[in-house]
């Protein structure tokens, strides 16, 4: 998590935190396993890129804004914080009493869930049964 | 490519042809190919790229960058907002969708003669077109059992005593398969584009149409080619312009074209929710068949059905519930997804200036708000008497449902905002017939007050069609295809 390119835009850098937060989130037990999360932004960051082109702009913004709001109370940016306060964050903003605080976590969270579930699980989309008691791997 | 561009090019990036079909999802590439067929010169332009149909699993993570228009984020924007995904490559919507096959109803077509006083258009008429279509794009039933999710929803009808019924799909099954795919989809890119291109017609994939004009007698199609490295201008001129971009693209195109009469004010669509339901035992098996079981005792109000359920599916489907939604990893064999699907709302097509992509505004009645939430209830209380334990509708904030008691505790009507309304099917948009203060195109698809140009599209069907509505959009565009060639309008 800590080799994000020095080349990385702001808005990566928090694509990249986001995703690998919600990978955390999801799979907590696998320890390391960063690729997850590395998968998950890159999907974000591929459906940013196609998304229609009046939403991108706003989207943007809405990233920017999200990574900004820690800053404020915890002194950093959302990509800055240490995993645990971002499970927080992320919680605070799922929580919230703003409608598009919370749309917002739930767009990002189902698509990013929606990646590691896939990397995960890609191998459900084979035809034929798994062994017995294989754990389905993509 | 290079033989027809050679022979037919004006100019540097200007190619001239009889025929241009903006398109090639099941409207366009039907057309495309008895155009073809019919000897004229035709090139069939596509946005998106032209892909195997291997190229990625069926609503894959993968399968959605590759093949859905703006990664399927496309909103319709309204008090109740709706999420709808169209196809963008080769085939279009028909290698997105599960391919499920229905004839529509003759009480559809019925409702179109009398509101769009739309002519010649009944089942009877319209039955040698499907079969025209049917022969080219196989339809064939499951060659054995379907699968338990599938059959659990039948089995849940079956105790009600609402009508079920096993739908066939655009699928030639393989049965002496023994290991992978158990045959092969019949999406346009298996079946018409292949003809098309036999025919001698010209596929210009990566090609998106930005502008259509008439002048001296013939059509005028700006279009934007893209490749890796670059994007070009090009223009191609010909006697007869058929659009078929889809009831989002089609209205947008035409109204940047200046074309406006009743084009974009009369979107329709299938609103669609989902819920998980867990059962007891082992329903959910990696490499199962599709389901293809719809319950059909509610038609026309709404049908239910049930959705491809792999764990990337069910985790997206389960995010209403993020609490539960660890219970994917663990119970996912016993878990499936189910939908309702009704025939409300209406939406319009617009375009801003500036921007490549149109804006599209939705409207839900409390009528149709209200008729979804039946729906749910009713999706719930079949999937409790096929054995389901808990059921998870698909809409943050709402209650799990623990047993057929807990329904009650749904709302009445789904609330706007809370709404998690998607769709798969869109229509209506340029509706045809003959009442011109309702339609943008006559009975057989030819643009009011434009000279051949014509529309062959879900834009050209009058309303919802209830069922699937591909199967009909290809028969529609068989029929008015065969009309254009027999009056010389190509």
């Amino acid at each position: 998590m800590k080799d994000v390119s020095r080349s990385a835009s702001q808005f990566e850098r928090a694509i990249l935190a986001l995703g690998e937060t919600i990978a955390w989130e999801r799979r907590s037990g696998d320890d390391g396993n960063t690729a997850l999360g590395k998968g998950a932004a890159d999907f974000l960051l591929s459906v940013h890129r196609r998304m229609p082109d009046f939403l991108r702009p706003p989207f943007h913004i809405l990233v920017l804004v999200f990574d900004l709001w820690p800053l404020l109370r915890r002194g950093r940016f959302f990509h800055q914080l240490p995993l645990d306060d971002r499970l927080a964050e992320l919680d605070t903003w799922r929580r919230s009493r703003l409608e598009i605080r919370r749309r917002f976590v739930e767009f990002y969270v189902s698509l990013g869930v929606f990646s590691v579930y896939s990397d995960l699980y890609g191998r459900d989309y084979q035809y034929g049964e798994l062994p017995p008691g294989e754990q389905a791997r993509s | 490519m290079a033989n027809f561009l050679r022979e037919n090019r004006l100019g540097p990036n200007k190619v001239s042809a009889d025929v241009v079909v903006i398109g090639s999802g099941p409207g366009g590439a039907v057309t495309a190919s008895m155009c073809a067929e019919a000897g004229k010169f035709v090139v069939m332009l596509e946005e998106g790229h032209n892909l195997p149909l291997e190229s990625a699993p069926h609503f894959s993570r993968e399968e959605i960058l590759q093949k859905y228009r703006n990664a399927a984020v496309n909103i319709g924007f309204g008090a109740a907002k709706i999420a709808y995904v169209e196809g963008c490559c080769v085939g279009g919507g028909s290698e997105i969708n599960r391919g499920l096959y229905h004839r529509a109803p003759e009480a559809v077509f019925d409702r179109w003669r009398r509101d769009y006083q739309v002519t010649a258009l009944s089942l009877p008429e319209l039955a040698p077109h499907f079969a025209a279509c049917e022969r080219v794009a196989k339809v064939e039933y499951l060659p054995g059992p379907a699968p338990q999710l599938s059959t659990r929803l039948e089995e849940g009808a079956h105790r009600l005593g609402w009508a079920c019924l096993e739908v066939p799909r655009l699928y030639a099954y393989a049965t002496d398969a023994t290991t992978g795919a158990p045959g092969r989809k019949q999406s346009m890119s298996e079946t018409f584009v292949p003809r098309f291109l036999k025919a001698g017609g010209e596929l210009m994939p990566n090609t998106c149409a930005t502008r259509i004009a008439r002048s001296a007698g013939r059509w005028t199609v700006h279009a934007r080619r893209s490749n890796p490295a670059n994007s070009q201008e090009i223009e191609l001129t010909a006697k007869t312009v058929f659009i078929a971009g889809g009831a989002v693209q089609t209205p947008l195109l035409l109204r940047r074209s200046g074309i406006r009469r009743n084009v974009g004010d009369s979107l329709r669509f299938h609103p669609m929710l989902k819920a998980v339901a867990l059962f007891a035992d082992e329903i959910n098996t990696p490499g199962e068949l599709e389901p293809v079981h719809q319950i059909k005792e509610f038609d026309p109000r709404f049908s239910m059905g049930c959705s491809m359920s792999k764990r990337p599916a069910l985790a997206l489907a389960m995010a209403a519930h993020p609490q539960m939604i660890e219970a994917v990893d663990g119970d996912w064999r016993r878990m499936a997804i189910y939908y309702v699907q009704s025939t409300g709302g209406i939406g319009r097509v617009r375009s801003f200036p500036g921007f490549r992509d149109p804006f599209v505004r939705v409207e839900l009645s409390p009528l149709d708000l209200k008729e979804l939430a039946d729906g749910l209830a009713r999706l719930a209380e079949v999937l409790f008497a096929a054995g389901a334990e808990a059921v998870y509708p698909s809409i943050p904030g709402y209650p799990v449902l623990l047993s057929p008691a807990d329904i009650p505790k749904l709302p009445e009507t789904l609330p706007p905002k809370q709404a998690n309304v998607t769709t798969m099917h869109l229509f209506s948009s340029c509706p045809m017939g003959e009442d011109m203060h309702k339609c943008a195109a006559s009975s057989f698809g030819r643009v009011h007050g434009a000279d051949n140009l014509f529309i062959a599209d879900a834009s050209l069907l009058c309303g919802p069609t209830v069922v699937n509505p591909q199967g009909t959009v290809m028969a529609v565009a068989h029929r008015n295809v065969m009309r254009a060639i027999e009056d010389r309008a190509i």
